[in-house]
């Protein structure tokens, strides 16, 4: 992967995965910083990510890892270097509905959200869904299943207590 | 009711159009980043070195060293590392291997400015006389690990090369050569099996934020020195996880250095000269007719369904690694198994994962059985987010010795869907491990219901363990 390809590959994909990543942790500052990181890394090791089938992959699942990794940090106290010099994005309001969809993500066990965010969101297949996340397709199924039966409750809580 | 499709299907990212980092400025980045792993593998930083000393001590011969005061005969060491010796060996169940090299893959440490350690001429102890290395890299993470092992002259040697390297980390408490700042901190954890040891992380400190950070594992057994380190971009209290997932997977090559101890592999057991630890039930090896699937579902719901019994049975897709830890600590120093044979269940909801072992003797069993329970009895709560995972661990009636490890999960207060449960039961040498995970299912019966139910379906198994 040359400069130009680089630049033409995260041109194309950086808005698309920071969504994917922000539907994931719930924060789209710390998806946007995470993306921009993984993408740093993906050029790091571009050598070997010529051979990625999927690199698009690859850089959401690094983002998501440096995510995780980030928050673990936070929350035992320490607070990471980029983000205690960068100015937090001033981001409009966002919709009710995009609040409730966004903390009922957030309320599902991680391995339900992930799979939702993927098939949903990211449109990857069940087959491709169970490829990045190393598990059978049927595990797949049944979290995606669990997942929306799932999220449609709490969507259904959360507009009866705005109608209450 | 909302449609949660059409929700996650419209799903967008909310405010004013991001102004990403422009793609060359990422690809400046990605060169540091490039630039600083390659140096610090090349110092040593990132790299995880297992260094052996290889002594086969053998008492043939009486070559007395001159300086020796005492008459009697000094051991031969054995100054190469022996074909058969695993230098990649990892625990049962991981997810990852590592390559071997020949000779280490770390050529020195050097702490602020000078020499700590190295195989080659320049280490203040003197040169190994043999070495091997194996290495290891995660593309998605930038973690890597190393390996090295090296072989001295005799066990005076290696010991001097880890006083040697010891003293230089507690030295050098703060690196600022090479424009970078560094910070080096002996822990304190001792390496299970090893005549001497230390640990220590090395991070970058930028502030008060720590990150990339490097553990070492350095251990001596007779005249080999192992040093073994795990780099990861993260820092600060994670190190801790680090260190305690360095030690636990060297083990299984600390486990074969005693080849290069005074007393060899096979010395005198008191125990066993005793006669105190007369072998019951079932020991040794382990037919692959055991029937250990008895008692599992048989129903696979549309998933794989029975597993095994088999001796090569696919573990990576039951994660034991992940399942086996709590709060992100897991079981260290466990006795090493004379045999295990597994037999598994997996549908779309759930996975059930039987593991049989048997040891040398009914106190490894026991240390074993309480060493797998040992990270859920240290921790109760495990809050990510909004979600808690609550862990119980009860004595059960079964067997020798038998308990369970149950964890629910609730999120925000409240009961969440999905369990995980390990159960182990011991009778004799022989110890029964089960693990299940249900990620899909809300938990509709009582951890005391589901403890029991799958201690009763494993009762045909612990009857044929006696």
């Amino acid at each position: 992967m040359d400069e130009r390809e680089f630049d033409d590959f995260y041109a194309a994909s950086f808005q698309r995965v920071t969504g994917q990543v922000y539907a994931m942790i719930g924060n789209r500052d710390e998806a946007q910083e995470c993306v921009q990181e993984a993408f740093a890394r993906a050029w790091a090791h571009r050598r070997k990510l010529d051979k990625a089938e999927y690199p698009e992959a690859w850089v959401r699942t690094t983002a998501y890892r440096i995510a995780v990794s980030r928050w673990r940090r936070t929350t035992r106290g320490r607070r990471p270097a980029d983000r205690a010099v960068s100015a937090p994005i001033q981001a409009a309001p966002p919709s009710e509905a995009h609040v409730a969809l966004v903390a009922a993500l957030k309320q599902l066990p991680e391995a339900q959200r992930q799979a939702l965010v993927l098939h949903h969101i990211a449109d990857l297949p069940v087959h491709d869904v169970a490829r990045e996340m190393g598990v059978p397709e049927g595990t797949i199924k049944a979290r995606l299943s669990r997942g929306r039966a799932a999220l449609a409750a709490l969507l259904a809580d959360e507009e009866g207590l705005s109608h209450a | 009711m909302p449609d949660p499709i059409d929700e996650l299907e419209n799903f967008s990212i909310p405010g004013p159009p991001m102004n990403p980092m422009p793609a060359a400025e990422v690809r400046r980045r990605g060169d540091r980043i490039r630039r600083r792993n390659n140096a610090l593998a090349t110092v040593g930083g990132i790299a995880a070195v297992a260094v052996i000393a290889t002594p086969f001590a053998v008492f043939a011969g009486g070559q007395s060293s001159p300086d020796d005061v005492d008459p009697a005969p000094a051991p031969q060491w054995s100054t190469t590392v022996p074909d058969s010796f695993d230098i990649a060996a990892l625990p049962e169940g991981s997810t990852y291997s590592f390559e071997v090299v020949d000779g280490s893959t770390v050529d020195d440490v050097t702490l602020c400015g000078a020499p700590a350690f190295s195989t080659a001429s320049n280490d203040p102890a003197g040169p190994a006389t043999d070495t091997v290395g194996a290495t290891w890299t995660e593309l998605e993470s930038s973690g890597t690990a190393d390996r090295t092992l090296a072989v001295y002259a005799d066990g005076a040697t290696a010991q001097t090369a880890l006083d040697g390297f010891r003293q230089a980390v507690l030295d050098c408490g703060q690196d600022r050569t090479g424009g970078v700042s560094t910070v080096n901190d002996v822990v304190d954890r001792a390496v299970p099996g090893a005549e001497d040891s230390f640990v220590y992380t090395n991070q970058v400190k930028n502030g008060a934020l720590l990150f990339d950070m490097t553990a070492y594992e350095v251990a001596r057994v007779g005249n080999a020195l192992y040093v073994a380190n795990s780099h990861t971009s993260a820092g600060g209290d994670q190190a801790m996880d680090t260190v305690d997932l360095l030690i636990e997977h060297s083990a299984p090559v600390l486990d074969q250095m005693c080849v290069f101890s005074i007393e060899g592999c096979d010395p005198a057991r008191p125990d066993a000269s005793e006669g105190v630890d007369e072998p019951t039930g079932l020991t040794g090896a382990i037919p692959d007719s055991f029937p250990l699937e008895k008692g599992l579902p048989t129903d696979p719901q549309g998933g794989v369904g029975l597993e095994g019994p088999s001796h090569d049975l696919d573990l990576a897709v039951y994660n034991l690694e992940n399942n086996l830890r709590a709060c992100g600590v897991a079981a260290t120093g466990l006795p090493k198994a004379i045999d295990t044979l597994n037999a598994g269940f997996r549908s779309p909801a759930a996975a059930v994962l039987r593991q049989l072992r048997t040891f040398d003797s009914v106190d490894e069993a026991q240390a074993y059985a309480e060493g797998v329970m040992a990270p859920f009895a240290s921790c109760t709560e495990d809050p990510e987010g909004g979600v808690t995972k609550i862990y119980e661990v009860t004595p059960e009636e079964a067997g020798d010795h038998a308990a369970s490890a149950m964890m629910r999960v609730e999120v925000d207060g409240e009961p969440g869907v999905g369990y995980q449960l390990v159960q182990v039961v011991r009778v004799g040498q022989a110890v029964l491990q089960t693990l299940v995970v249900n990620d899909g299912e809300q938990l509709d019966q009582t951890p005391e219901d589901l403890r029991r139910m799958y201690l009763e379906n494993s009762q045909t198994v612990i009857d044929e363990m006696n």
